[in-house]
């Protein structure tokens, strides 16, 4: 992806395209000479691209301050307070925070710069507005210079002295001079270079004009003045054919100044800056000046602080980046929401599958059920399934088809053998519990439990209503020849019962009522004769079990 | 990134396309999700469909099939005897209520013919007989039941034995159980001088059962 970056000076407008390591210069538009109408013509080809604005004007302030270390708000209001104190004379202002004191209240060490003239800037920024060109922001030369230091020697304090293109149309180029501390600008200064020739002329004007610069910064306090400190570093960055010329003049042996020539075509080398100007002849021939490195510095770098541009001015860059997040986020909603409904739709696939293995099963499975309905009703005068209602109901009813004659001659024989028992009266019954069968026993008679404590659980207890039913026969009767003798009666009965018992082992015997029980809280009246005392009487259960018969059978 | 703080009004023309490609991008997303999980239900709710209407034809095949292998069995044989007995009629040409008449109509005369003391008879409304979960039935198929109450007075308890047993002699339409009988002895001793006078009263109860399809319910 190429950018696009505007250099601008005094004296022309100048256009690169930047792609890859190659910096190219497509237009220069003279500020004189029917510049601003190639400009229109140049931002209508292309108004899509946005652009990076450099300004390389001598009409910059730099200004250094020292603010109370505050933040957040504070800060702002701080720095906002201050610009408008030191340039209020324009809208196109910078500040940035270089540092902190070492000692003392720790303040901050601000530089503060802008452009003094906007009206330089004014005709180019309303055509790019008019033409709704995305600015990305305007820069300061001298400030985006620190970019390159890193490629340059290395010192507390150093000048660097580079050419500049022409700054008006009597000079062949211009001279700019930065000073750094600590690789932060603190100063710079731009002004025409009278001549170009290597012979002395050259030499000595760069010469005089750093000495210049040098008693400028010591008269200002900005050079340190201790006598331990290092030398001033003074790099100048020049073309090869005035190298040696500056090499062979430049021997001013000072203290106080550390003199390098750097090769501009070197610098490029080592940078890998790769120069071309479509209007001009190859770039060998091409002086390569401060600027084109910045570019290329400009170029490389993913994101820059704005130094000058206000928000009305980037406020097409700022639409633009608002249509790229829109754009980003409908892609992002979009892809989102195929990729969730690809997901579901696998899901509801698998599900869809699934259903086709029942559909396709129901229908193997009716067929075989109408294959069965084919075999098995043509024989049948009704629905198989009342046939087997039919059965049923009719097994269970018949089931219940009991004669008592079995139950009853099995007692008669018992009986026989019991002539002193005496039966008064016989229920005789089916269900599926004696409760189903009988009334309930009469509470004004003490039901004896005997008969269950001796065999110690309920006869009954495993009893399935399902699959069983009931035959039960209840004996209500007394022992004859009684005579008032408890004991011979007691014996009497409690022999009947075992014998009903033992000899029929499938009857589940319950004794609800003994003739007698010695236990038993006994009242009466002298002379008259008690129930108890005449007649001895008892009442007995006898329940048979009996299974439903079973399908199969 | 902040807007411009300017008093410069927004320019939504500049942002509109923009706006419009998310509001359709957010439009089509919703679709998308919406659509897809409809499809998902609809399938799921599909999928339940078929699968309730395999497990149906699959119960009805397999309770078929169970009643093919037992129908082949004994139950055929027992079904034909049960029509023959008159428990279930196919094509039934009286109703039950009919048939409860003739039935009632038969006891009368036989309880005349058995030369009791006395012979009381009470005969109840039909009633569909409730089998408890005992037995599964469907729901078509009904069971009547009719409780026959007998007040006997006897001079012998084997009368009542004679009693039941010359009604299943008399093969009534149907089948009669006897569900229960109570005999109470009303002298100690028997004077054999005397005979008009009875030595047993019975309170028997029978039960009548008759069955049929009712098609319309």
């Amino acid at each position: 992806m190429s950018k696009r970056i505007l250099y601008l000076s005094d004296y022309e407008l100048r256009a690169f395209r930047a792609k890859g390591k190659t910096v190219t210069e497509v237009h220069r538009f003279q500020i004189l000479d029917n510049g601003e109408a190639e400009f229109a013509q140049y931002l209508s080809s292309d108004s899509k691209t946005p652009i990076y604005w450099l300004i390389d004007t001598t009409q910059e302030g730099y200004q250094t301050a020292l603010l109370p270390h505050v933040v957040g708000k504070d800060h702002r209001d701080l720095m906002s307070h201050k610009k408008k104190r030191l340039f209020d004379k324009t809208a196109y202002t910078y500040g940035v925070v270089q540092g902190h004191e070492k000692q003392g209240r720790a303040n901050d060490r601000v530089l503060f710069t802008a452009l003094n003239n906007p009206a330089l800037l004014q005709p180019w920024l309303n055509l790019i507005i008019a033409h709704k060109v995305p600015l990305v922001g305007i820069y300061s030369l001298p400030l985006l210079t620190e970019c390159l230091l890193k490629c340059l020697p290395k010192a507390p304090e150093m000048l660097l002295v580079a050419h500049t293109p022409p700054t008006n149309s009597s000079s062949p180029a211009g001279l700019r001079q930065s000073f750094f501390v600590n690789q932060k600008l603190q100063f710079s200064r731009l002004i025409p270079l009278n001549t170009l020739n290597p012979q002395p002329d050259y030499a000595e004007y760069v010469l005089k004009q750093i000495i210049t610069l040098q008693h400028y910064l010591e008269n200002t306090h900005k050079l340190s003045q201790t006598e331990s400190h290092e030398p001033l570093l003074v790099v100048i960055l020049t073309d090869t054919p005035l190298v040696t010329a500056l090499n062979k003049h430049l021997d001013y042996d000072s203290a106080n100044l550390n003199i390098q020539v750097l090769d501009n075509r070197q610098l490029a080398h080592q940078t890998g800056l790769q120069l071309e100007r479509e209007n001009q002849g190859p770039k060998g021939e091409n002086p390569l000046y401060l600027h084109d490195f910045i570019v290329f510095q400009l170029s490389r770098r993913w994101y820059t602080t704005k130094h000058y541009a206000t928000a009305t001015d980037t406020r097409y860059f700022f639409y633009r980046r608002a249509r790229q997040a829109l754009y980003l986020t409908s892609a992002l909603l979009l892809s989102g929401a195929t990729i969730t409904s690809l997901m579901t739709l696998e899901k509801a696939q698998v599900i869809q599958q699934s259903g086709k293995e029942w559909a396709e099963k129901e229908t193997n499975r009716q067929a075989e059920l109408t294959q069965l309905h084919k075999q098995g009703q043509p024989n049948l005068p009704i629905d198989i399934l009342f046939i087997q209602n039919v059965v049923d109901v009719g097994r269970h009813l018949k089931a219940h088809h009991i004669s008592p004659r079995s139950a009853w001659e099995k007692l008669s024989q018992i009986l026989n053998d019991h002539p002193d028992v005496f039966i008064e009266r016989l229920e005789w019954g089916i269900g599926h519990s004696a409760a189903d069968i009988f009334q309930p026993y009469s509470k004004s008679v003490q039901t004896n439990n005997e008969d269950k404590a001796e065999n110690g659980k309920n006869p009954l207890e495993a009893f399935v209503p399902t699959q069983q039913f009931i035959e039960g026969m209840r004996l209500h009767g007394k022992i004859s020849s009684f005579k008032g003798n408890y004991k011979n009666a007691l014996h009497t009965f409690r022999q009947f019962v075992t014998d009903l018992r033992q000899q029929h082992n499938s009857w589940i015997v319950e004794v609800l009522r003994t003739p007698y029980n010695p236990n038993r809280v006994l009242k009466g009246q002298i002379g008259s004769q008690a129930e108890e005392v005449s007649r001895a009487p008892f009442a007995i259960n006898i329940l048979i079990r009996h299974t439903y018969p079973h399908e199969s059978s | 990134m902040n807007l411009p703080k300017t008093a410069t009004p927004i320019e939504w023309r500049a942002i509109l396309g923009a706006l419009i490609a998310l509001s359709l991008s957010l439009i089509i997303s919703v679709l998308l999700i919406l659509g897809s999980q409809r499809y998902h239900d609809l399938m799921n709710e599909w999928e339940r469909q078929q699968r309730n209407a395999f497990q149906t034809v699959n119960a009805k095949y397999y309770n078929l099939q169970e009643a093919l292998k037992i129908v082949n069995g004994a139950y055929l044989k027992e079904f034909n005897q049960l029509i023959k007995e008159g428990f279930f009629t196919i094509k039934p040409l009286l109703t039950v209520e009919e048939q409860r008449l003739k039935m009632v109509d038969k006891i009368k005369t036989l309880l005349f013919d058995l030369e009791l003391i006395t012979a009381d008879y009470t005969l109840l409304k039909n009633k569909l007989y409730d089998f408890q979960d005992i037995i599964i039935i469907e729901p078509e198929f009904k069971t009547y039941q009719t409780q026959l109450i007998l007040n006997l007075e006897l001079l012998h308890e084997g009368d009542v034995l004679k009693l039941i047993e010359t009604i299943e002699f008399q093969h009534f339409t149907g089948l009669f159980n006897l569900q229960r009988c109570d005999i109470k002895r009303l002298r100690d001793k028997i004077d054999v001088n005397n005979v008009s006078n009875p030595y047993f009263k019975a309170n028997c109860v029978l039960a009548w059962y008759i069955s049929e399809i009712e098609e319309d319910i």
